[in-house]
């Protein structure tokens, strides 16, 4: 059939199609359509998104008008400023052409080719576990190795103890050369027993964070003894069940140091599955009204920002991958960290890069501008979070 | 004001080069007609000053001792660390090279963890004398070689004015058949287009005889004196020109294997990484929403010293060998390397801020390629004479290219690495 029209895209438009439907997202005007597809219009599309396509594809008027589906993704695409149609000239310089949105990642085209990167450039954090049995030295002497990366290193104190050792000043000291940011994790009754302690080295520390539970929450107000410590203070508020966001609710009001920040955050424990399923789930409708830039886009489509970049140091001085807790290497082995993240990144179960185009989301057209799995998600093994699902 | 550059920056970038070169003779044995420091140019530096120079070992000896005690401590941040000699012809002034590998490779336990490349452009003459040394040590070597003997006749011998291509020639012939595995590996040849030869001719000498993809560059356009512009305009020709007029089967090839050399498909890959916000460097700018764009300064210019450091004969420093050394930035004294990074950084932060209020107007200047070092005046007078505010020109171009190479956008996008 003789083509008479060119069919393109705006700048910035992305396409994803999924087994029944397409959805269209503009990210400069941030409108968005979602569609049902004929053959033909799956036909149009796939050719239409094809990065040698230049978003635009030469058409025939009539068959467009003749395909209901395709006619109003037209319409669509035309009244949401995604793109349109224009008469065909002879003169080539006429034809619409664009930059399909696409990333370039060049250490991901180094690493495809296997050519030498450093892989130890992709650590941002990490979180130590640290109790009476950790040894010192070593991780210290792991550190030399992230030198120029300067991760943001949590340390999360479980000493069953209660008492802080000396080793943890000590430790914090000498972990501050390695990091630019160094925040300490400890339960409400650590940091009351050992809040000297704390205070003398949190000029060392980027913020603290106190973790409470559903025990000793309610003597957190009366107890708390922060007038010391000058740096930023989180505490850590597990939610559970419906009623402890009633508890909260209730302790948030009463709660009077204004100068810390409570986050509450839902914690699985096994059995209330049906309280994180209801709590996280959402609607596909209310993803419209969520902006998105084209990183934002590009990001969900390569990585998961919640893990990407993490690591554990546990007890045993093993490095470990976020919530998979697969052992890597252990801090004693030449190179672990460059190590692990090379195994990290090359891993086909990669945390770091696990994003929607997975499991059963990854039929779905809203795939990449719904929010990345997140760790209670995955904990708590929900497929997906979205109602529809 | 140092809002671009801050002294720390310089002096970072200093320490942790990518790459160390060595200036190391400004002799040579050739004078090739179309030599950026032959009759054709004007610099206005003081090299071949009273007469021309071989380095003096206590250079390397005073750069060495600056940075193997940085190097050793294991902090270095690249993949690679070339050590690269230039000239003049490199290899006239032979034991400066050895002594330089010599001492590297005498401190390669304290080094095991940077992955040191030696790599020496040259004219190809002295190989014979050399190649076993080159070989040892793994050297990647860049001949510079114009095509056959007809399109090699502008490098000819300085003394004797006779033609260097036979004695080149037999040279590369003969690293063919006794290293030939190396000569695969670590052999590529650059060639300059002028008016005697063409790139349809040079890409057929060099696949045919001697199974390589040349790369290929023009004469330089800058700083042509005035009395040489007759005989630059004879002389010179472009790739642009050269493969409009190749043949169909010749455009294909070039199309096909030699896109990297053309330069309105490096024009259009900078337009491509600094307007479309579709770069990154690594997945964590990705992370942090930084695509390169973000990085921006005004005008193409390397980060001082953050690609090289150029140490010359006559113990100046400076950011790149392809520079005047009038631009010189640090010197190297009896008591070893003296740059003043304060100084380095005020002096770039004086120019983009001279020059920053004309980009900001240019619509391409986050695509700029432009080296305010390597344009005639633009340091001294500030002012941009190739500043555009006509986008459409352009994207005509650019549209131009994708209509005729529509799959070039996707190449580019997927493949090419610049950092």
């Amino acid at each position: 059939m003789k083509t008479d029209y060119w069919l393109y895209l705006a700048s910035d438009v992305f396409i994803w199609l999924g087994d029944f439907d397409y959805y269209v997202y503009n990210c400069n005007n941030k409108c968005n359509f979602r569609g049902e597809l004929s053959s033909k219009l799956r036909e149009c599309l796939t050719k239409l998104i094809q990065l040698d396509s230049l978003c635009c594809i030469e058409v025939n008027r009539d068959s467009i008008d003749q395909d209901d589906k395709l006619r109003i993704f037209v319409e669509m695409l035309s009244t949401f400023n995604c793109g349109g149609l224009k008469q065909k000239t002879n003169n080539k310089i006429d034809k619409p052409l664009g930059l399909p949105p696409y990333p370039n990642i060049q250490t991901e085209i180094k690493r495809k080719r296997q050519e030498y990167f450093r892989h130890i450039s992709y650590i941002n954090s990490i979180a130590i576990i640290f109790d009476d049995k950790i040894n010192i030295h070593n991780v210290i002497s792991s550190f030399e190795e992230l030198i120029l990366v300067k991760p943001k290193i949590t340390i999360k104190v479980i000493s069953k103890s209660n008492t802080l050792q000396s080793s943890l000043v000590d430790f914090i000291h000498s972990t501050s050369i390695y990091s630019k940011e160094i925040c300490l994790s400890l339960d409400l009754i650590l940091f009351e027993e050992n809040y000297s302690i704390i205070s003398s080295v949190q000029n060392k520390l980027s913020n603290l964070i106190i973790r409470v539970n559903k025990n000793n929450v309610n003597y957190l107000n009366n107890t708390l003894k922060t007038e010391i410590i000058n740096i930023p203070i989180t505490i850590k508020y597990p939610i559970e069940t419906e009623l402890d966001i009633a508890s909260f609710e209730r302790f948030e009001k009463e709660f009077e140091p204004s100068h810390i920040n409570i986050l509450p955050y839902l914690s699985f424990n096994g059995s209330n599955i049906d309280f994180i399923s209801n709590s996280i789930a959402f609607s596909r409708e209310r993803l419209k009204d969520i902006p998105l830039s084209k990183s934002d886009i590009f990001r969900r489509m390569l990585l998961n920002p919640y893990f990407f970049g993490k690591f554990i140091i546990d007890q045993n001085g093993f490095i470990k991958a976020p919530l998979s807790n697969q052992r890597l290497y252990s801090i004693t082995d030449k190179d672990c960290w460059e190590k692990s993240s090379k195994k990290e990144l090359e891993s086909k179960n990669s945390i770091w890069l696990y994003t929607r185009d997975n499991g059963k989301c990854h039929h779905c057209c809203y795939r990449f501008v719904c929010p990345s799995p997140s760790r209670i998600e995955l904990l708590a093994k929900i497929s997906a979070p979205c109602i529809e699902n | 004001m140092g809002y671009f550059l801050s002294a720390e920056n310089v002096k970072f970038h200093f320490d942790n080069t990518s790459q160390i070169v060595f200036e190391v003779t400004e002799k040579c044995n050739l004078a090739c007609k179309y030599c950026t420091f032959g009759d054709l140019y004007s610099h206005k530096d003081n090299r071949g000053r009273n007469k021309y120079l071989n380095m003096d070992l206590s250079i390397p000896e005073k750069v060495l001792n600056y940075y193997l005690p940085i190097l050793e401590k294991g902090y270095y941040p690249h993949e690679k660390l070339y050590i690269s000699f230039y000239g003049g012809e490199p290899l006239m002034n032979f034991p400066l090279i050895k002594y330089v590998v010599e001492r590297i490779e005498k401190n390669k336990g304290a080094l095991s963890n940077i992955n040191i490349v030696y790599s020496m452009t040259t004219n190809g003459v002295l190989l014979h004398k050399h190649i076993d040394f080159l070989v040892q040590h793994n050297f990647e070597l860049l001949i510079s070689l114009d095509g056959n003997r007809e399109n090699n006749s502008y490098r000819v011998f300085s003394k004797s004015k006779i033609e260097s291509f036979d004695i080149v020639f037999r040279n590369i012939q003969q690293i063919k058949t006794h290293y030939p595995l190396y000569y695969k590996s670590n052999v590529a040849f650059n060639a300059v287009l002028h008016n005697r030869n063409g790139l349809e001719q040079i890409i057929h000498f060099f696949e045919n005889k001697l199974e390589k993809e040349p790369m290929f560059s023009a004469i330089s356009p800058s700083s042509i004196s005035y009395l040489s512009k007759d005989k630059y305009r004879e002389m010179s020709t472009s790739i642009d020109k050269e493969v409009y007029s190749a043949t169909n089967l010749g455009k294909k090839k070039i199309w096909n294997d030699y896109l990297y050399n053309l330069p309105i498909v490096n024009n259009f890959i900078a337009y491509v990484f600094n307007v479309t916000d579709n770069v990154y460097e690594s997945l964590n700018s990705l992370l942090l929403d930084r695509p390169i764009t973000k990085n921006h300064i005004p005008t193409g210019t390397c980060i001082p010293f953050h690609k090289k450091v150029f140490f010359t004969v006559r113990g100046e420093i400076l950011p790149c060998e392809r520079i005047s050394h009038r631009f010189s930035m640090g010197k190297i004294t009896e008591e070893g390397l003296d740059v003043d990074f304060e100084n380095v950084a005020s002096f770039y932060n004086h120019i983009y801020e001279k020059l920053s209020p004309q980009c900001s107007k240019c619509v391409f200047h986050k695509a700029c390629a432009i080296c305010v070092f390597r344009e005639d005046d633009l340091v001294e007078r500030g002012q941009c004479l190739q500043t555009s505010n006509n986008r459409m020109i352009h994207e005509l171009v650019y549209k131009n290219l994708l209509l005729n190479h529509p799959q070039l956008y996707k190449k580019i996008i997927e493949t090419t690495v610049l950092y």
